[in-house]
């Protein structure tokens, strides 16, 4: 006989004390998982948690398994089990036998034949009961039971819960969507892998945070973030080399006017800037013609677009070379293509490249529909068209006419245009009563006594193009320094009315702006009286410079936050229509 | 020598019969029976402590006769010499008239010393017996002579009439193996005890053992296994006893003044061996160290003044010192 005789004799010990440990160990979790439950499922009465079931039953679940995992290691060791059974009644016959496992002697020998004797004449069954832990398991069940109950209470937070948990739910419905559109557009093979490379990258890096959004607005946030990111994927090279051109024309004087005219994207204006380039030329020096010519064969260089390129190149040669005829005749060539290519636009692509396009437009396309969603299931009255499509609403693009009788106040985001006609009683006054974001262009008649005044952002941020704008009496007016329609109207494939191309505000021009300080100050209110017909007197400013002075504008990157924090904190707190909310949104996203 | 089977039966084989001779004589007090026994085969001195006519004298008598062995009665008087105990030099005539010293022993030397009422005697009488205790010598003179074995003594003392006594010093009761309390007997005992000895003659006794088997049996036990957990058990026991020890018990700090040498130590695994094979088993228990903590250490430790005004017992102490073991167990 040995000790692994005796060891083996006491299993059935073992295995009871082992089940012992376990249901104590059971018990022990589901006490504990009943506390953690029921301190969530009380939170949860007060303050909004989502998923709170399924937490609470991950809580239990988790708890339970572990338990259960941990009750297998808590199997009793070998010399635990000999000594739980010395103290049944063995008296310390098994202790000794181990201790003397090793030792050969006769005394050594009997004792552990004496003590596997007494193990087999033990009845572990009667000296060693497995107990339930009764007590415990009842106060786990209480816990439970209270669980429960806290968990069906009705509560505000509750509901806002809910209506939380639909978001996040909806979130990652989309975020599957956009996933499988990508795949889609993958298998497609309409998109190279170098742009594919990159979609992806945008794309992944929007799932991640799409994911990890915990409300709708983070939500729609990394939606925005996405599609402007996407929006700058897309091919645009003509623009691209246009831009390229324009930068470069404006620094020669000979070539100043052609740059803005570039910049503007008016191919009249092109037109007229390469007629008054060749009277230049004419009357230039040789210096001048010497650096003009470098500047052209520069320029060739960097732009991408062959036909452009060519034009530009036999310019420069022909300069060099004083063939102010063939250079005449290569503006003229020039001219063409340049206006053709500023008209045009995307439309000179390759195939390829347009393919591509498409294929981020389906992606942008899919990304509002998830933003619609996503809107939709926060209650919000968000305005984007869901299938793309242009929709004009009130904070899309005010358009036609409006007519206004009695008080009436203009404020609008995309582009206000039409004629406005303002009889009787009509003021238009106050900080920004009209601050549109897109160009106000189109024709203001106001009969009567119109007054207009009053600090008026009138687009502050965009720019005020066409003709009239603003008219009073009052030191109102916008324009100015600002970022183009394209920019600060982020319309959902929306155009402001009558402004067919970008207002005349800068590019980029982001270096100053308004002090937010002087905005929203105090102004009088006004009142135009009259009668409401289309006769009457109408005065006419055209407003070409901001109102107030240098001090008054402050770097953008100083007030971009506070711009920002102050619109979202607009947005938490309702203070702004519920369909400008994303609006908001997007804009300060894409000014990020 | 190894230990076989047979061995350990035949230990317990002798015990149940010196235990049956002695109840010829004996009427009750197993219990001490069992315990004077433990301390014989554990080659020990017992003192035995109780008031007259319990059957002391007569139960160490009965050992003498049952066991086979060389028995000596030693009456302790305040009068009574060392000489009186361990022997003397006497001048003896030769025939060429002249003289010579012969070593005249003492009743020590026998298997089996009755030191009767032993607080009787001067503390210079006490103190003869102290080498023959200990080391089973006698020194006489410039000569020692060594004792007969199995030697054991057994003490007898009254603990009340202590006036004209002399409590015996702590050298002394350190030196012996137990200190047995003799219990009044019960009430059916009592009858046995006056019907037996006032209605016929006492009962012969047979020899059941000798001392080569008494000296058997000491080797044999001295094998029996002692599992670690269960020597520490014993060791914390008298580590326990002694008030500024790490290991003191609150009762210990409390009440005692002295606590226990290490032969408290040695007494209580020496018998704690003995009294697992006399209950059948091949190795110490926890039970065998309680069973025999009692005798072992009740003399080894003293009371301090504390202690003695309350009323309590070393008995008290060890109750509570293995309480309090036991819960750390």
């Amino acid at each position: 006989m040995d000790i692994k005789d005796i060891l083996k004799a006491i299993k059935p010990l073992k295995r009871r004390i082992h089940l012992n440990s376990a249901f104590i160990c059971w018990t022990y979790a589901f006490i504990f998982a009943g506390v953690l439950s029921l301190i969530l499922s009380s939170t949860a009465l007060f303050y909004p948690i989502a998923f709170v079931k399924d937490k609470l039953i991950v809580i239990y679940a988790v708890s339970v398994l572990t338990s259960i995992v941990v009750s297998l290691f808590l199997g009793p060791k070998a010399l635990k089990t000999i000594q739980i059974a010395d103290s049944l009644g063995l008296k310390e016959r098994l202790i000794t036998a181990h201790q003397l496992k090793d030792d050969k002697s006769t005394v050594a020998k009997i004792q552990r034949d004496d003590a596997l004797k007494a193990v087999y004449n033990a009845n572990f069954k009667a000296l060693y009961s497995v107990k339930v832990p009764v007590l415990k398991m009842l106060i786990g069940l209480i816990l439970l039971v209270f669980v429960l109950v806290t968990s069906l209470i009705p509560t505000v937070a509750k509901d806002k819960a809910e209506t939380k948990e639909g978001i996040i739910n909806e979130t990652k419905k989309q975020a599957k969507k956009l996933d499988e559109k990508r795949e889609e557009i993958k298998k497609s093979g309409l998109v190279s892998d170098k742009k594919l490379d990159e979609i992806n990258k945008e794309i992944d890096e929007m799932l991640k945070d799409l994911n990890a959004s915990k409300n709708e607005e983070d939500a729609l946030k990394s939606l925005s973030k996405a599609k402007h990111e996407l929006d700058k994927l897309k091919n645009n090279t003509i623009n691209k080399d246009l831009k390229k051109m324009s930068e470069k024309l404006s620094q020669n004087t000979l070539s100043k006017d052609l740059g803005e005219g570039l910049k503007e994207g008016d191919s009249d204006k092109v037109g007229k800037a390469i007629d008054q380039m060749k009277e230049k030329l004419k009357n230039a020096d040789k210096e001048e013609l010497k650096d003009f010519a470098e500047m052209l064969e520069d320029t060739a260089d960097e732009i991408t677009d062959d036909k452009l390129s060519e034009d530009l190149t036999k310019l420069s040669e022909a300069i060099k070379s004083g063939d102010m005829s063939s250079a005449a005749d290569n503006l003229e060539t020039l001219s063409t293509d340049l206006s053709n290519s500023v008209q045009n636009g995307s439309e000179s692509l390759s195939e390829s490249k347009q393919s591509e396009n498409e294929a981020i437009d389906q992606l942008a396309k899919t990304l509002n529909n998830s933003k619609y969603a996503i809107s939709k299931q926060a209650g919000m009255n968000l305005s984007t068209s869901q299938s793309g499509q242009q929709s004009q609403s009130s904070q899309q693009g005010q358009s036609g006419n409006q007519a206004a009788n009695g008080q009436s106040s203009q404020s609008g985001q995309g582009g206000q245009s039409g004629n406005q006609a303002a009889n009787g009683q009509s003021s238009q006054s106050g900080q920004g009563g009209q601050s549109g974001q897109g160009g106000q262009s189109g024709n203001q008649a106001a009969s009567g006594q119109s007054s207009q005044s009053g600090q008026g952002s009138q687009g502050s941020q965009g720019g005020q193009g066409g003709q009239g704008g603003m008219s009073g009496l009052g030191p109102g007016g916008g324009a100015g320094d600002g970022s183009t329609n394209e920019d600060a109207g982020y319309m959902e494939g929306g155009t402001s009315g009558g402004a067919k191309k970008p207002g005349s505000g800068k590019e980029e021009n982001y270096e100053a702006i308004y002090n937010p300080n002087r905005l929203g100050g105090d102004s009088q209110s006004s009142q135009v009286s009259g009668t409401k017909n289309n006769s009457g007197q109408s005065q006419w400013n055209d407003v070409k410079s901001i109102p107030f002075g240098e001090s008054s504008k402050v770097p953008y990157s100083e007030v971009y936050s506070q711009y920002k924090d102050e619109a979202m904190s607009g947005i938490s707190e309702a203070q702004i229509p519920s369909g400008m909310k994303d609006m908001v949104r997007d804009y300060f996203t894409t000014l990020e | 020598m190894e230990v076989k089977e047979k061995d350990i039966k035949n230990v317990i084989d002798a015990t149940a019969r010196i235990e049956k001779q002695v109840a010829k004589h004996m009427v009750g007090q197993n219990n001490l029976i069992r315990q004077v026994l433990i301390s014989i085969f554990a080659g020990g001195n017992v003192l035995l402590e109780g008031v007259p006519g319990l059957g002391k004298t007569r139960l160490v008598k009965t050992l003498g006769k049952v066991m086979d062995l060389q028995f000596s009665r030693i009456q302790f008087t305040p009068d009574l010499m060392p000489a009186d105990v361990v022997g003397t030099n006497i001048i003896t005539k030769s025939d060429d008239k002249g003289g010579n010293f012969k070593f005249q022993a003492g009743p020590i030397f026998s298997n089996i010393v009755l030191a009767d009422e032993i607080n009787r005697a001067t503390p210079k009488t006490q103190s003869a017996l102290l080498e023959a205790m200990q080391e089973k010598t006698v020194t006489v003179g410039n000569t020692t002579y060594t004792l007969p074995q199995p030697f054991f003594v057994l003490a007898t003392q009254n603990p009340i009439e202590m006036e004209g006594t002399y409590p015996l010093p702590e050298a002394q009761m350190d030196r012996f193996l137990f200190k047995l309390d003799v219990p009044f007997p019960s009430l059916n005992e009592l009858v046995d005890i006056v019907s037996m000895t006032t209605s016929k003659e006492d009962a012969d006794l047979e020899t059941v053992t000798t001392g080569e088997e008494i000296l058997s049996i000491r080797n044999i036990t001295r094998q029996i296994p002692i599992a670690k957990p269960v020597l520490e058990y014993a060791i914390k026991l008298v580590l326990s006893t002694h008030p500024e020890s790490e290991h003191a018990a609150e009762v210990a700090k409390k009440y005692v003044r002295f606590g226990s040498s290490p032969r408290g130590a040695q007494a209580i695994v020496s018998t704690a061996k003995i009294r697992a094979v006399l209950e059948g088993r091949y190795n110490v228990a926890f039970e065998d160290i309680k069973y025999v903590a009692y005798p072992a250490l009740r003399h080894r430790f003293f009371l301090n003044f504390e202690g003695m005004t309350e009323g309590v017992t070393t008995d008290n102490v060890i109750s509570e010192i293995i309480a309090d073991i036991d819960k750390g167990i």
